[in-house]
C-alpha cells in the first residue's frame, strides 16, 4: 500500500517514535493505552475529501470562466497546488491518526498527538478541574465524541474553538479526540477524582482545610481516643456478661 | 522509578550544547533575519541556568534584562513535552510546565534537554496526585489524608463485633 510505504520511509526520516508513549507512574495493572476510534480517521478523511472537492470545483470554475491565457495559467497552477497540498494533507491525517495515543492510569492521564510537532501532555487527576464531552453532528453519526480535560488556570486556550478541534488543546486543556467511549472514560476519571477533596490548586491550605473536614466527621484525635475508651468498656462488659 | 534515579536531574544546571545548534538552524531558516534571530538566542543560551532542588525549579537567563523564574513542584498543574523536527534530529526536547497562574502560555519552558524523559518523570513524581500513597514526600503536597478515618473505622468495627458478641451471649448463643 502506498501509504504504508510512505509512512515507513517518512517516520525514520522525521525521527518520529513508532511505539506508544510510556505510561506515567500508576498502580500496576491500572494502565490503559488506547487510540482514537477508526471512525475518527474516517471523519477526518470525509472533511478532507469535502475540502478537496470544494477546492477543485473552485479551480475548475476559475479555469472555465477566466478569460485569456494568463487567467487560464493561474487557474491551472492553483489546481496543481491544490492537488499537491491535498495529497500532503492526506498523508498527514493518516500519520496523525497512527501516532495519536491516550494513556490512562489510576492517577493520571497522558496524551500524545502530532506528526510534525510531537506533543505529550501529562495531567494528574488531583489537578483536574473540569471534564467535558463534546460531539458534533457528524461525530454523533459516527459514534464519536471528544473528552476534554481541564486543569486549573485562568489563561484561555491557545487557539481554535471550544469544540475540541484545536491541535494540542490549550495550555490547561487535554483533548481525547475521537473516542467511542468518551462518557465511560469520563465516568472512570470522575470516580478516580473523588479521592481528592481539595481544590486541586496545589495549595497546602487546601490540605489543611481537609483535616478539619474529617474532624467534623468525628475523626479528630480526641474522638479516636474516646472511641478507644468505648471499645475498652464494651470489652469489659462482654467479659462481665460471659462470667455471669 | 526510584528516587536515586533522579540524581542526574538534580545535576542539570545548563542546557545541552546542541541547543546552540538548534538556535543556529532555526535562525538560518529565517534567511536574512538570521542575525536578529540568532543574537538574542545566543545570549539566552550562554546565560541560561537551571537548578532542580528539593522544593522546585529555578530557571534564569538574560544578559541585559535578567529574568529568573522559580516554580514549586507542588504547584505544577500539567506537564507538556514537545519535540519538533529539528529537536528530534538533535535528540532534544522542550518541557513546558503549567501552573494555575493566569497566563495562557506555559509558565516555564525548559529547553535544551537531553534527558528529557527522565526530567519529565521526575517532575511528574513531584506533582500533586502522582503518588497519593506517599503523603509525606518532600516537595509534594499530599492528597487529602484519611488515616484518622481508617483508625476510627477499625475501632468502630471492633466495637460492633464486641457488642454483637455480648448480644449473642445474652440471647443464649442464638445469632
Amino acid at each position: 500500500m502506498i501509504y504504508e510505504a510512505v509512512k515507513g520511509r517518512l517516520l525514520p526520516l522525521l525521527k518520529a517514535p513508532t511505539h506508544p508513549p510510556d505510561p506515567p507512574a500508576g498502580s500496576h495493572g491500572s494502565v490503559q493505552t488506547f487510540r482514537a476510534d477508526p471512525n475518527f480517521l474516517k471523519l477526518r478523511l470525509i472533511v478532507w475529501g469535502g475540502g478537496f472537492a470544494m477546492g477543485m470545483l473552485a479551480e475548475v470554475l476559475m479555469i472555465i470562466f477566466m478569460h485569456g491565457d494568463e487567467g487560464g495559467l493561474i487557474g491551472w497552477l492553483l489546481l496543481a497546488l491544490t492537488i499537491i497540498g491535498a495529497i500532503g494533507k492526506y498523508f498527514l491525517i493518516r500519520i496523525d491518526y497512527d501516532m495519536r495515543y491516550y494513556v490512562v492510569t489510576d492517577r493520571s492521564l497522558r496524551i500524545r498527538e502530532g506528526a510534525l510537532l510531537i506533543h505529550e501532555s501529562t495531567y494528574t487527576f488531583a489537578n483536574i478541574q473540569n471534564l467535558s464531552v463534546t460531539q458534533g453532528p457528524l461525530e454523533r453519526y459516527l459514534g464519536l465524541a471528544n473528552l476534554i480535560v481541564e486543569s486549573a488556570g485562568g489563561g484561555g486556550p491557545s487557539g481554535g474553538d471550544s469544540h475540541g478541534k484545536r491541535p494540542f488543546g490549550g495550555g490547561h486543556e487535554g483533548n481525547l479526540r475521537g473516542i467511542a467511549n468518551a462518557r465511560e472514560v469520563r465516568d472512570q476519571i470522575l470516580l478516580l477524582m473523588r479521592r481528592y477533596r481539595d481544590a486541586g490548586l496545589g495549595d497546602p491550605e487546601d490540605v489543611a482545610r481537609a483535616v478539619p473536614h474529617t474532624a467534623r466527621a468525628g475523626f479528630s484525635p480526641a474522638a479516636i481516643e474516646r472511641l478507644g475508651e468505648v471499645l475498652a468498656e464494651v470489652r469489659h462488659l462482654g467479659e462481665a456478661v460471659g462470667r455471669s | 522509578m526510584t528516587e536515586t534515579d533522579f540524581t542526574r536531574v538534580h545535576e542539570i544546571t545548563r542546557p545541552d550544547r546542541k541547543l546552540l545548534t538548534q538556535y543556529i538552524v532555526r535562525a538560518a531558516l529565517t534567511g536574512p533575519a538570521f542575525p536578529f534571530v540568532f543574537v538574542p538566542s545566543f545570549f539566552k543560551y550562554e546565560t541560561l541556568k537551571y537548578r532542580f532542588d528539593d522544593e522546585g525549579i529555578t530557571m534564569a537567563w538574560g544578559l541585559l534584562w535578567r529574568r529568573e523564574i522559580f516554580l514549586t513542584y507542588a504547584r505544577i498543574q500539567d506537564i507538556h513535552l514537545s519535540r519538533g523536527i529539528i529537536e528530534r534530529w538533535l535528540g532534544l526536547a522542550t518541557i513546558n510546565i503549567q501552573t494555575a497562574a493566569g497566563s495562557s502560555s506555559s509558565e516555564m519552558s525548559i529547553v535544551g534537554l537531553i534527558d528529557y524523559e527522565q526530567v519529565r518523570d521526575f517532575l511528574y513524581s513531584r506533582m500533586r496526585g502522582a503518588r497519593f500513597d506517599e503523603p509525606g514526600e518532600p516537595g509534594q503536597a499530599p492528597a487529602a489524608p484519611a488515616p484518622d478515618g481508617d483508625i476510627a473505622v477499625a475501632l468502630l468495627t471492633d466495637i460492633r463485633d464486641e457488642l454483637r458478641a455480648v448480644r449473642e451471649r445474652l440471647q443464649g448463643g442464638r445469632p
